[in-house]
């Protein structure tokens, strides 16, 4: 049977469709809900998806990272507040739009182009993933896998937090939580104070993740939650779009969805940053740029555009090199491991038939996403009226009962909380979570590279086990650690890329919606 | 937005925003520097089965060259923190009146409600009764209640609902034995 059949028959069951529904549910939920983030969402499933086979699990979690990418236009539309960050950008028109007594034609236009430009990224992934996995492969050896985890870490360092040094703190706090346990290639155990549970798996990838991203997140919403001074917008006007309105969103649509797929494919840069870079260039290119930020049309299709083109490129990353290409990759990848599948160069060339299985989902859960949001919008705006003492005990217990799902065993449960609390610290006081999950996830992998690196190095010239490709790799990692910290200097500038980005896009006096839209997102 | 409206709405912002600390920031990068340097102290302490071969890592280098690392980045931002001036925090939100309170309650109650499910089974007038429903229908009917649900819908029928939800997806489906 070739790859295509066989990935395509693997997702010829009741249990796919039935997880992908399931998917579906929680992952519009959790994007309509702002502060529920799908990085959160698809950690909490990572608990009980675990229980499942490979391809079922898949369907569960891409399909939330999906559906979330449709749920979380909602509530940016309607109260101005970004669902999960990589709808930011939708807020600076889908707003306005909103008090126009446009909202109905936004969130349309928003659902459809989303699923356009999932479909475009998907294209990318489909073409690009088994032939970067080949090269990878090919010419990467220890030294070149060593240096590009590196540059993943350090990319992320530079993209997720204001203060690099705060990022690298992170990132090493991450990597020595990777180094605890049993070291592989001699036995011995590293950082166990004798518990057993530690000894033997060192700490739970699952149940890191879901602290830092969920328990943190949940914990940092009952500290600082008030009474939501926006009200959502009820008078939701005309749904759908006339043919001039689909006219002029073709423009923005081409330019977007270029920006999404190319911000996709760079290590850990996400929705958030290509839906603002997309905004932008649109508006720059746009003969109604001037209206762009009050209301335009062609505004919400640019930021839904490039946020929702980043997935394939993402994906395309995550798969093909194993370094994830955004958060939800990030987590995406803890629970592939579990399962035995370690993304990376032999993933899809030794497994063609996951790609097309991966593929068949993506796109099969767009499809059911769009008919969703364009069926269920009505529906969809009430979950923002959900009070937080339904919401809150909700996503506590299952952040429990799913971490606890993962082994049968209250010692991750205590993992999770404990990781909850330190992040919120780490939340509280600017340190990023994102380095912290990737160190762990990647430690291990960049020692044991590390490790024959120094061995291929016995004997042997620098240049002749140091490639040109690892050479290159290391120099990005420096420059991508050392640039945000040289245009901060030169700028008196403490943003991430994405506030940076925002701030400039949206100019520097309007603080009104930023404040709204800042505090959302965080 | 006229220049009043402007400077109204950036303050009116500004209050719900924690306000800059610098000795946050040192105290952030000091502990920091403690918690790295006990890596590096514990690095050195464990114990090695036997001498690794030659241009082989064994268990201490790596723990070492990230707590290296980790020191020059922790000494490196509490340079700056003493040179610079506080730190702008507009990306967080201020902490509410009661937020800590409610945190530190959910906390207790979460541990307390680890620590009874971990008995599993209790038996209770001659009948052995699985803890894991009833201490989950405690544990939701507290947090509502805590959090600020009243009345017997968010009480009652919230808590017993979700429970058996969890317990039908859990236990019944994915057969996990809680």
């Amino acid at each position: 049977m070739s790859a295509f059949a066989e990935g395509l028959s693997a997702l010829i069951s009741l249990q796919v469709l039935w997880c992908m529904g399931l998917g579906l549910v929680l992952g519009l939920m959790v994007g309509a809900f702002p502060g529920v983030t799908a990085t959160m969402a698809v950690a909490l499933a990572a608990g009980f998806t675990l229980t499942l086979d490979p391809i079922p699990g898949l369907a569960v979690l891409l399909t939330i990272y999906v559906a979330a990418n449709f749920g979380d236009r909602i509530p940016a539309i309607l109260i101005n507040t970004p669902g999960t960050p990589a709808s930011i950008a939708t807020t600076l028109d889908g707003y306005p739009m909103a008090k126009n007594g446009q909202a109905g034609l936004a969130l349309t236009m928003s659902a459809i182009v989303s699923a356009l430009a999932i479909v475009v990224s998907m294209v990318v992934f489909v073409v690009a993933a088994i032939p970067i996995a080949t090269l990878a492969r090919d010419y990467f050896r220890s030294p070149e896998l060593f240096a590009l985890v590196v540059f993943g870490l350090t990319v992320m360092i530079g993209i997720s937090s204001r203060s690099v040094l705060k990022g690298v703190l992170g990132g090493v706090f991450g990597l020595v939580l990777g180094s605890v346990g049993l070291y592989a290639a001699t036995g011995d155990q590293r950082f166990t104070f004798g518990s057993p549970n530690l000894a033997q798996d060192g700490f739970s990838f699952i149940a890191v993740i879901i602290g830092l991203f969920g328990v943190a997140e949940l914990f940092d919403q009952m500290l600082t939650a008030h009474e939501r001074k926006v009200k959502p917008i009820s008078s939701l006007g005309r749904w759908w779009p006339n043919r001039q309105e689909v006219r002029s969103s073709v423009k923005p649509f081409g330019i977007s969805s270029g920006v999404g797929v190319f911000v996709g494919l760079v290590p850990a840069a996400g929705g958030d940053i290509a839906g603002l870079i997309g905004w932008d260039r649109s508006r720059r290119a746009s003969k109604t740029g001037a209206t762009y930020g009050k209301g335009n049309l062609e505004g919400v299709v640019a930021a839904d555009t490039a946020s929702s083109a980043t997935l394939g490129g993402s994906l395309t990353t995550t798969m093909a090199l194993g370094i994830p290409g955004d958060s939800v990759m990030a987590v995406m990848i803890g629970s592939m491991l579990i399962w035995g599948l370690q993304p990376g160069p032999r993933l899809f060339t030794e497994q063609p038939e996951l790609l097309v299985s991966i593929a068949g989902i993506m796109l099969f859960a767009t499809l059911l996403s769009l008919v969703a949001s364009l069926a269920r919008l009505r529906g969809m705006v009430r979950l923002l009226d959900t009070p937080n003492h339904l919401l809150w005990p909700v996503i506590l217990i299952f952040c429990i009962v799913g971490t606890y799902a993962t082994t049968n065993n209250i010692f991750p449960v205590g993992t999770m909380l404990a990781f909850g609390v330190i992040g919120l610290v780490f939340k509280r006081t600017g340190i990023p979570a994102g380095p912290v999950v990737l160190g762990l996830i990647l430690g291990p992998i960049a020692e044991e590279n590390l490790s024959r690196t120094l061995v291929l190095a016995q004997g042997d010239s620098f240049f002749s086990v140091w490639s040109p490709i690892a050479l290159a790799l290391l120099l990005f990692s420096v420059t991508s650690l050392i640039w945000p910290l040289l245009s901060r200097l030169l700028r008196h500038d403490r943003r991430t890329l994405s506030e940076s980005i925002a701030d400039d896009v949206r100019g520097a006096d309007e603080p009104t919606d930023d404040a709204t839209t800042t505090r959302g997102i965080q | 937005m006229s220049g009043t409206q402007n400077s109204q709405a950036v303050a009116e912002y500004r209050e719900g925003v924690p306000a800059p600390s610098r000795r946050m920031e040192v105290m952030v990068a000091a502990v920091a520097l403690a918690i790295i340097v006990s890596v590096v102290l514990l690095a050195q302490q464990i114990e090695l089965r036997r001498e690794s071969a030659p241009g082989q890592i064994d268990a201490r280098f790596w723990p070492t060259v990230l707590g290296c690392t980790g020191a020059v980045a922790a000494l490196w931002r509490l340079a700056l923190v003493l040179r610079g001036g506080p730190v702008e925090r507009d990306d967080l939100e201020r902490v509410q009146p009661g937020g800590a309170g409610r945190l530190a309650m959910t906390l207790l109650l979460s541990v307390v409600y680890v620590a009874l499910w971990e008995q599993r089974t209790v038996v209770a007038a001659g009948f052995q009764v699985q803890v894991f429903p009833v201490v989950t229908v405690l544990l939701l009917a507290g947090l509502t209640w805590l959090y600020g649900g009243r009345g017997w819908r968010a009480l009652i029928l919230f808590p017993v609902g979700a429970t058996a939800l969890i317990y039908v997806l859990f236990h019944t489906l994915l057969r996990i034995p809680l």
